[in-house]
């Protein structure tokens, strides 16, 4: 497959398709968490960390099979989602995105001292197992079983605990359940995002997992739009492209970016795609085509 | 015969008693008014049967077995169904979707089911969707059903919250001030609407500032002032008992 693209594109140019790939797995893990259920998560690079760190051990180290590594990486990953979950479930916005910073901090720290880890060395040496069409079929799946996921019963309880929580419990939905489920899977998908990236650049450190990196997934669902699915991607693969794109305003690339998002916050809040609707779309363009359509009928 | 049993509930906050050794017995199929002024405890009552507070003492039995301390979700499953008195809807979801959330302990699909895409679970949202578009015709919302939530008018987001409680297939159905901000034609259609609820054989427990309103439809009625229980009786009592006139108007001078 790889080989394919090559003909058409360059290798750099196949390495951005393969990073904007892991970061959509990474961005849609942290929209069920944020997007969905409101549970505001600014470390959703910790867990990342612990999927790459994780998997990366288990291959360099004990030589583990890179699919027992993955499916490693994204367990380890869901475990520490539910052990930050349920003492913080009483928590809300601010003092939940607190935790969640410290989290992603301690974990830091831990890899930056575990000699296992190779402390501030990093990892180096880790088998390049991951490749586009790993990637992208991990994307499609995921992508479908997350559509699966918000269109049903559980889909509309997690969206109903960001909506009104009081509500949602009246409703009766176990809004304790979920919220810590909802942190599970959305790491589960940021370990596994963090084993892909771990054997695609085959070195990791702590530093690549640092407090901006958190940052940055965040805007990508914020930029896209909170809780949809398209939107999501949308925000990931323009965040993830635009670092490259102004690479020739380099030095203000910081202000070009801050402009960007300050823009956003004027015109469209709720992300670029956080308001629109399927439906609505629908129906706008069933409009204009009969606009369309009425219009051509009068010239003849 | 009795579906709901308060018997000498307190609840304390902090040093504030707001509701003070109140029983009550709400029988099954009645319209059961609560009223009483601003601050009378009321709402905490209500917050009170759904779980929201736990009693600081007494007892709260709901078709005899004791209900006091459940947490709200497991009080919605065992048929207590309400509304709330400023209006708590998703709003952001679409006018369908928030009768399908009500409905969220009825359907069975789990996260594995659907996103697999079982056979079951697709099944599971069709009956999910008939129940919820039917909830929606019973108010007069069945046009409505993708709109926004948000983007009804104030009465039609009142029917939408009485829509989603009744979702959850209750026996008993707490309504905080259902006519709270309505017109008069609106309120006709409310009585309406409630009276087709009894006759679904659901139990109605009714907070009302509108005597109007709570005289038209209830069969009895209680009379909340700081916390206490004053008076209880059918509607021509309570509208004649100097206490409850005391109580909302003043003493006169």
């Amino acid at each position: 497959m790889e080989a394919f693209i090559l003909q058409y594109v360059d290798i750099y140019v196949l390495q951005i398709m393969v990073l904007i790939g892991i970061n959509i797995i990474m961005a849609l893990g942290l929209n069920l968490i944020t997007g969905v259920t409101g549970q505001l998560s600014m470390g959703h690079a910790g867990f990342m960390s612990i999927g790459a760190y994780t998997s990366a051990i288990l291959s360099v180290h004990f030589g583990m099979p890179f699919w027992f590594c993955l499916t490693a990486a994204g367990l380890m990953a869901a475990l520490a989602g539910v052990f930050i979950g349920i003492p913080t479930l009483r928590l809300e916005g601010d003092y939940l995105a607190m935790v969640t910073i410290g989290f992603a901090e301690i974990v830091r720290v831990v890899f930056l001292n575990l000699d296992i880890a190779g402390r501030g060395m990093g990892l180096s040496g880790i088998p390049a197992t991951t490749n586009f069409t790993l990637v992208w079929g991990l994307v499609i799946i995921i992508v479908l079983l997350n559509t699966g996921l918000l269109k049903s019963r559980p889909g509309r309880a997690l969206y109903s605990i960001r909506e009104d929580e009081i509500a949602a419990e009246a409703s009766g939905v176990n809004t304790t359940l979920y919220k810590v489920v909802a942190f599970a899977l959305g790491t589960f998908l940021a370990g596994i995002g963090g084993s892909l990236y771990a054997h695609y650049l085959t070195y990791i450190s702590p530093q690549d997992f640092d407090f901006m990196r958190s940052v940055e997934y965040l805007n990508m669902v914020v930029l896209g739009g909170m809780g949809s699915i398209p939107g999501t991607i949308l925000g990931t693969v323009i965040l993830t492209i635009a670092p490259e794109v102004l690479r020739f305003v380099q030095d203000y690339r910081l202000l070009f970016y801050g402009a960007l998002l300050v823009i956003l916050m004027i015109f469209r809040p709720n992300g670029l795609l956080g308001d629109v609707r399927w439906v609505d779309v629908k129906r706008t363009w069933a409009r204009i085509r009969g606009q369309a359509l009425a219009s051509s009928s009068s010239d003849s | 015969m009795s579906i709901l049993e308060i018997k000498n509930v307190s609840q304390e906050f902090g040093g504030l008693l707001a509701l003070d050794r109140v029983s009550m017995t709400v029988d099954k199929g009645e319209i059961f008014g609560l009223i009483g002024p601003n601050g009378a405890g009321k709402t905490t009552l209500f917050n009170l049967i759904t779980g929201i507070y736990r009693p600081t003492s007494g007892e709260v039995w709901f078709e005899g077995r004791s209900i006091g301390g459940l947490r709200p979700y497991r009080i919605a499953t065992v048929g207590i169904g309400r509304t709330f008195q400023n209006i708590r809807l998703f709003k952001k979801l679409s006018v369908l979707d928030n009768v399908r959330v009500g409905m969220h302990s009825v359907s069975r699909a789990g996260f594995i089911s659907a996103m697999l895409y079982t056979p079951w679970a697709v099944k599971r949202e069709r009956v999910t969707r008939e129940k919820s578009m039917a909830l929606l015709e019973l108010v007069g919302l069945e046009d409505k059903a993708i709109e926004l939530a948000g983007s009804l008018p104030y009465g039609e987001q009142r029917c939408l919250e009485i829509a989603r409680a009744m979702a959850l297939d209750p026996s008993l159905l707490l309504l905080d001030e259902p006519a709270a901000g309505m017109n008069a034609t609106e309120k006709e259609e409310l009585l309406e609407l409630i009276r087709r609820i009894r006759e679904l054989g659901v139990t109605v427990l009714l907070v009302e500032h509108d005597m109007n309103v709570v005289m038209n439809i209830c069969d009895r009625i209680a009379v909340l002032d700081y916390g206490r229980k004053i008076a209880e009786g059918a509607p021509e009592q309570i509208k004649n008992d100097p206490r409850v006139i005391e109580s909302y108007l003043g003493v006169e001078l």
